[in-house]
């Protein structure tokens, strides 16, 4: 490989070093992701977001409780809307509660359906606090 | 001379400048040294405990330590970049910002080769502007997101991470600081994390402050020493909170870079022990003063 070839590889990767951060900023605020990571060089921009996830039946709009069922399918879903929930604070809206709402609708065959809405908390600009920011709900239609 | 040519001669030496040459090959040496003691480091992260990214740890610590004798160095370095490149796809998107700057790096030592004359001005320009886009990017981010003006951040780091609260305990009021530390885990209505005390905001606006003006006095040829000293000084002090020193120590290799004279050849004896103290308090879960996050 020739200086030239080489010098222009060189250029070329800078130029892209030098654009992708402006294009990491829109991107990660379009689909409302965690600006720490996707090599945007905006760690320790913002403190860490909590996300918040809660089933509710689609029959009743009344809250999947937990009460009924043993400890490891308690576990179950607590697994599966932790793993969500940690997906979900670094990916953003890419993210969607698919694999929780199937644990969910095959602990509780008598749900027709289930919603699962899910609340990102984060720390407000203006207030310094930590506000519900932003709410998506879910929902799921058991197949038949 | 065409632009993009002109562009990259910004960050290249002065006429009177010495000890670059000779800089660019301890960098590749501390880098290997630095990709080696990471991946040593990584070997007993939970969260790495898969096979496959085991395997690679253990090979990019082989092909590292392989690389710090001269004559196999540039191809460790090519070896290492694709091996890096493999632990970024496997760790996407949870990988820190700071592996892909190494690999950043490693990709230039890759492609040049600082014993060819024609090549080692492009590596050590290459490098330069690295550092500087860094810097400056980290500083703009932090603007853009907006959560340094009333020292929002900062304070949520005092209130829920120790390492920070250490740092910050001499710089905010007591009170505040009680206040902050009493704030609980975050949840909806936590806070306030803004801080009663002239002094801490100084110190958080300063912050995003000196990152984009070291960017810019970086790349100016009769600052660039005065910046990379002061930079180096500032990494120092954010790793004193943050003690992330893993990514300090490729930092300060950075910017030895700028400063005229051999400090990157005269350093790394220090930085060989650095990694072995970290390796060894590692081995014997010790040592919690040296505390650090990869």
């Amino acid at each position: 490989m020739t200086i030239e070839t080489k010098r222009r590889i060189v250029w070329l990767g800078l130029v892209v070093l030098a654009l992708w951060p402006p294009l990491h900023h829109a991107i990660f605020r379009r689909f409302d992701l965690s600006p720490w990571k996707g090599f945007g060089w905006a760690m320790y921009c913002v403190p860490p977001r909590v996300i918040n996830t809660s089933p509710f039946s689609l029959d009743d709009r009344a809250p999947v409780s937990t009460a009924r069922l043993n400890d490891p399918q308690r576990r179950a879903i607590y697994d599966a809307a932790g793993e969500f929930g940690r997906r979900r604070a670094e990916f953003g809206t890419l993210v969607k509660p698919d694999e929780l709402a199937e644990v969910i609708l095959e602990l509780y065959p008598q749900l027709m359906g289930v919603e699962i809405t899910v609340e990102r908390v984060a720390v407000d600009r203006a207030s310094a606090t930590f506000v519900p920011e932003r709410m998506d709900r879910y929902q799921y239609r058991r197949e038949r | 001379m065409p632009l993009p040519q002109r562009i990259l001669a910004i960050a290249g030496p002065r006429e009177n400048e010495t000890g670059w040459a000779a800089n660019l090959f301890w960098f590749r040496l501390f880098v290997l040294l630095h990709m080696a003691g990471r991946s040593f480091l990584s070997v007993r992260v939970p969260e790495y405990d898969a096979w496959l990214h085991q395997l690679l740890l253990h090979a990019l610590v082989v092909v590292g330590l392989a690389g710090l004798v001269p004559r196999l160095s540039l191809w460790a370095s090519r070896l290492a970049a694709l091996l890096v490149v493999a632990q970024i796809a496997i760790t996407m998107p949870f990988t820190a910002n700071h592996v892909f700057l190494e690999l950043l790096c490693l990709g230039l030592l890759a492609l040049l080769d600082e014993s060819k004359q024609d090549e080692d001005e492009l590596l050590l320009v290459a490098i330069r502007w690295l550092s500087a886009v860094f810097f400056f990017y980290t500083g703009l981010q932090k603007v853009l997101w907006g959560r340094y003006f009333d020292g929002q951040l900062l304070g949520y780091l005092t209130a829920t991470e120790d390492r920070f609260a250490w740092f910050f305990q001499h710089v905010i009021p007591t009170v505040e600081f009680e206040r902050l530390r009493a704030i609980g885990p975050p949840r909806a209505g936590a806070g306030p994390y803004r801080v009663d005390s002239l002094l801490f905001l100084a110190v958080s606006n300063s912050v995003y402050v000196f990152e984009m003006l070291a960017g810019v006095l970086l790349l100016v040829a009769r600052t660039r020493w005065m910046a990379a000293i002061a930079a180096i000084g500032f990494v120092i002090m954010v790793e004193l909170g943050a003690r992330e020193i893993i990514f300090g120590a490729l930092m300060i290799n950075l910017l030895l870079l700028f400063v005229p004279g051999q400090w990157n050849k005269k350093l790394f004896g220090a930085f060989v022990v650095f990694y072995l103290y970290l390796c060894l308090a590692n081995r014997m879960a010790a040592v919690p003063i040296f505390s650090y996050s990869l």
